[in-house]
């Protein structure tokens, strides 16, 4: 592989609670290349959206970047200031999130939304320029009639047309990472397919890339390149979409993908669960996050090392899981645990 | 199946939530007819807007019809007398999409499924010893009763919620999205729990979502709807694999195969955006259907509403098997035509 | 200002609204003894009505003299030891007045918020909950009588019911009983399409007891914050109708009374007017700053703050 173009050491955020200080994303570690879209998959409180916001530099208060680096190009967005990261946001890296409406003026037009972003980056042209700018990357995200949507509000538009406006403003300074938080989890299904072709082929023909945010591993299946799965605050597992789909190396993941329910074909009599729930920051467990739920470790009559020891990971491997277990994964093997 | 009486059957139901003489150019519901079996999992699938919602909030007694008649167990639901009603109430229970905003956060879970209780006469000895039994049917234990709904996760609350409706012993449940708002680990345990709940009890579901996996993993025949008109019902495997409605085939190829190796390829899937308002009289589809632009864009798809009617001359012919468009016996073919192309 | 930083916030804004509306009280926090201690302002409040509370409570038994006994000292004499707070033309002590006036005050204040309370929760809940034709005509009500300034109307009432402690408690009654009724609907609208009371309704519960479990919990907080509020308006109304001649007629003392036989010597014994008017500020100010905390604590807006 050539030099990444993101390379992200050791990432923690913090959060100053009532009982204290919780990490919400614990030791993260990862890179991406040029035109790759890479998903960050995990449930409620795994800290994906807050990873997510602190690529950004904008982890909500009272939480804070407290230790790592995230290199872009070699540049350290988190040793940057607040004045020299403002302008680095939408121009090298922006962010897209689900609820696209609530991001947008409610009383200025399409068309000056995105004209105002051109602007506040220093782009000295005329207003007529960076309207055209902003009218040519309306069509670029395939807004229809953007002549007339142009000169509409906000609320006027559909979902999918809000959507493609809020994708259209992260894209008009030509950032190089685009953090897309649950993108299209809250559009139709036939919206959301256009839309996730529309992400694909910006990366494809822009060679941007795109960190993919989500709960739903289908949506990860049909865009990215690469998965990490995430759970308590850490990476459990990554790999390339096809590997970790095919031979999922964690439980955790094993199970998030039986849980991805068949399109088609016979239904399933009854469907595989994990007990209990995903934990919180402020009481995440010992040893491995996961050993409270993990069907593995029940399956090995819990080995100690699970409750006491972190899994250690060779994050420079293509595919790795933290799993103390994990070539037991393996599905030769798992059958003769079972057995 | 035997000629029994079916336990729901809707007729030609319309609802328009304009109010006065007004009437909306698209009523929520539109000329809806369906029968729902005793005993079965049915689901109602369709994208926002489609008047799943509405059907569901009908089927429970929460609305009314503005026209036609929905028949529950013989009887019509509108006009029922005081007993006749309060059965068919307790009778036909509703699960919500958002644990959190379906439990009152005030009261106690003890209190809250008192609500149950409130007409039948019990000692306050026999009334504890249900509720535990009724925690226990839902997986949770019965020390969760003095707890208040915040002390509770997501997943939990839904229990909460099915024990509640299930303490009138009801015989259909209409869950709206029961799932979606839980994580995925989470979704299999209620799922499943619904699925036994279904089988031990011998509850008719019926499962209003958007979901098609859910659909297709509960589900023994499935209604699906579009722009408030029912487009297609049929058995779940004739719904999911073999559909013979345009809107169909194309909400199923949208959703992602979730296979990293075969990743969908979509012909038929058309833009909402570029899509003009659908004709006055012609079918709602007409303006998105791929069906229509492959056959040539046939005249009576904008002049004529089609009704939904039963297949006998398709491949698989059925009774129970309905679709709403002109030229429904030629979607299989015509489906692999534009694959191959 | 900067773009960059609404970017930052606006990206930040959704997440906070999931949070928000998350917040599994019926639309309003919990009123607890912690949350009250906890914040500074309400405190105070607190104490501050707690004090006036107490020297009414107190008046019923004793008085330093009889608050309506004349020459207990020398007329138009200043504060000093024996008359703390001075006396009036007839020698009456003034401390005792205001206390005694205290009780009246505090009482007329206290009913007629009670009675319009109970008055406009009941019009309130009912209203929203039922709906349709029976909620217009009592929104449209309610809107005319907001709509007529409240000082005038009561006094229209007391001059139809002739100048007493009890007409003038009814008047402020009526007032303010349109004021709950509009809150209380507001609440009821918002609460009325949960799911929890759909389900209740469902179970085939009936509405006296949904309104009673499933509603009125989630106005109370907001009631309680009304109530506060209402009471501050209250003792300065009866005040004003005090001052206007139209309340407890002489020689028993209310505040209202003794500013306006305050205010005939003004220049000549300022301490009069002062006396009673500090107190009723003091009690105001208390009763206000409680509503307010309250407001603030209940809020599921506000963080932890003081």
């Amino acid at each position: 592989m050539t030099e990444p173009l993101l390379k992200v050491t050791g990432l923690t955020v913090e959060f100053l609670g009532r009982h204290g200080t919780v990490r919400a994303v614990d030791d993260v570690s990862f890179t991406i290349g040029r035109g790759e879209i890479i998903g960050l998959v995990g449930e409620s409180a795994s800290g994906k959206s807050t990873l997510g916001l602190a690529l950004m530099r904008m982890v909500p208060s009272p939480g804070r970047i407290s230790s790592g680096s995230i290199s872009l190009e070699g540049q350290d967005l988190a040793a940057l200031s607040e004045a020299e990261m403002r302008t680095v946001r939408g121009s090298r890296i922006s962010l897209i999130v689900q609820d696209a409406l609530a991001t947008m003026n409610p009383v200025t037009t399409i068309g000056e939304q995105i004209e105002e972003v051109i602007r506040d980056h220093g782009d000295r042209s005329s207003r007529a320029e960076r309207m055209t700018r902003a009218a040519t990357m309306l069509r670029e995200v395939r807004l229809p009639n953007v002549d007339q949507n142009l000169r509409r509000f906000p609320h006027e538009l559909s979902g999918g047309m809000q959507q493609r406006v809020a994708i259209a403003e992260g894209l008009v300074l030509g950032p190089q990472v685009i953090i897309a938080d649950e993108p299209t989890t809250a559009l139709d299904v036939t919206v959301q397919a256009q839309i996730l072709s529309l992400l694909r082929e910006i990366c494809d023909t822009r060679g941007t890339s795109i960190v993919f945010v989500t709960h739903d591993l289908a949506t990860v299946a049909e865009i990215c390149d690469r998965v990490m799965v995430m759970y308590a605050g850490r990476i459990v597992e990554s790999g390339t979409v096809r590997e970790v789909f095919r031979q999922p190396a964690h439980p955790y993941t094993k199970a998030l993908l039986s849980g991805l329910l068949p399109l088609a074909g016979e239904p399933l009599a009854e469907l595989d669960t994990l007990s209990g729930q995903p934990p919180r920051p402020e009481d995440w467990p010992t040893g491995c996050r996961f050993h409270p739920r993990c069907p593995l470790g029940e399956a090995l009559d819990h080995p100690e090392i699970c409750m006491t020891d972190d899994p250690h990971v060779d994050e420079s491997q293509p595919h790795w899981a933290a799993c103390h277990f994990a070539e037991l994964q393996q599905p030769a093997l798992t059958e003769e645990v079972a057995g | 199946m035997t000629e029994e009486a079916p336990l729901y059957s809707v007729h030609n139901v319309t609802k328009d939530f304009a109010r006065g003489r007004r009437r909306s150019v698209r009523p929520a519901l539109s000329e809806v007819s369906l029968v729902i079996r005793r005993g079965e999992g049915f689901g109602i699938v369709g994208e926002s807007g489609s008047g799943k919602t509405t059907l569901g909030r009908l089927l429970v007694g929460f609305d009314t019809p503005t026209e036609g008649e929905i028949v529950f167990e013989g009887r019509a639901v509108v006009g029922m007398k005081r007993a006749q009603r309060r059965s068919f109430r307790q009778g036909v229970q509703m699960v919500f999409q958002n644990p959190f905003a379906s439990l009152n956060p005030f009261r106690s879970i003890r209190d809250t499924l008192s609500d149950g209780y409130a007409h039948r006469r019990m000692s306050s000895g026999e009334r504890d010893t249900a509720m535990k039994d009724l925690l226990g049917l839902v997986g949770l234990h019965e020390s969760m009763l003095d707890r208040y709904p915040h002390e509770f996760s997501g997943g939990q609350r839904q229990r909460i919620v099915l024990a509640r409706a299930l303490s009138v012993n009801p015989s259909v449940l209409v869950a709206d999205e029961p799932v979606s708002a839980l994580d995925v680990s989470i979704q299999a345990q209620v799922l499943n729990l619904l699925n036994t709940l279904k089988k031990t009890l011998g509850l008719t579901v019926i499962m209003v979502t958007h979901d098609l996996r859910v659909v297709n993993f509960f589900c023994d025949r499935i209604a699906v709807m579009y722009m408030g008109r029912l487009v297609e019902v049929g058995d779940r495997d004739t719904i999911m694999n073999e559909s013979s409605h345009p809107y169909t085939r194309m909400l199923i190829s949208a959703a992602p195969n979730g296979d990293p190796e075969e990743r969908s390829e979509r012909p038929w899937v058309s833009s909402e955006l570029a899509a003009s308002e659908p004709p006055a009289e012609g079918c709602i589809f007409a303006p998105r259907c791929w069906l229509r632009q492959q056959l040539g864009n046939p005249e009576e798809c904008v002049t004529t509403q089609p009704r939904a009617r039963p297949l006998l001359d398709g491949p698989a012919p059925d009774e129970a098997h309905l679709a709403a468009c002109h030229f429904a016996e030629d979607v299989p073919e015509q489906a692999r035509l534009a694959q191959v192309s | 200002m900067n773009t960059n930083m609404l970017d930052a916030i606006n990206a930040a804004k959704p997440k906070l609204r999931r949070r928000i509306t998350t917040v599994p009280v019926g639309g309003a926090k919990a009123i607890t003894f912690q949350a009250v201690v906890g914040h500074r302002r309400a405190l105070l409040g607190a104490i501050l009505t707690a004090i006036v509370v107490l020297v009414a409570v107190v008046s019923i038994f004793w008085t330093p003299y009889d608050p309506t006994a004349f020459k207990t000292g020398a007329p138009f004499s200043p504060p000093d030891l024996a008359h703390p707070m001075g006396t009036d033309v007839y020698g009456r002590d003034i401390l005792s007045r205001i206390m005694a006036g205290a009780q009246v005050s505090l009482t007329v204040a206290a009913s007629a918020v009670a009675a319009a309370a109970i008055a406009g929760t009941v019009i309130g809940l009912v209203a929203g909950f039922v709906g349709g034709v029976l909620d217009l005509l009592a929104t449209r009500i309610v809107d005319i009588m907001l709509a007529i300034p409240g000082l005038v109307f009561a006094l229209g009432i007391v001059a139809l019911l002739g100048p007493s402690a009890r007409s003038v408690t009814v008047a402020l009654a009526i007032v303010y009983t349109w004021q709950f009724a509009r809150i209380v609907r507001s609440v009821v609208i918002s609460v009325r399409s949960r799911s929890y009371v759909e389900a209740a309704r469902g179970l085939d519960v009936g509405p006296l007891t949904i309104m009673g479990k499933d509603i009125f919990p989630s106005v109370l907080p907001i009631l309680i914050v009304q109530v506060t509020t209402a009471l501050a308006w209250g003792i300065l109304d009866e005040a004003s109708l005090g001052f206007l001649g139209l309340g407890v007629q002489p020689p028993n003392p209310s505040w209202g009374s003794l500013l306006i036989e305050g205010r005939q010597y003004l220049y000549d014994a300022p301490w009069l007017a002062l006396g009673a008017g500090s107190v009723v500020v003091v009690a105001v100010l208390g009763v206000n700053f409680l509503g307010d905390g309250l407001r603030e604590i209940v809020d599921p807006r506000s963080g932890r703050k003081n």
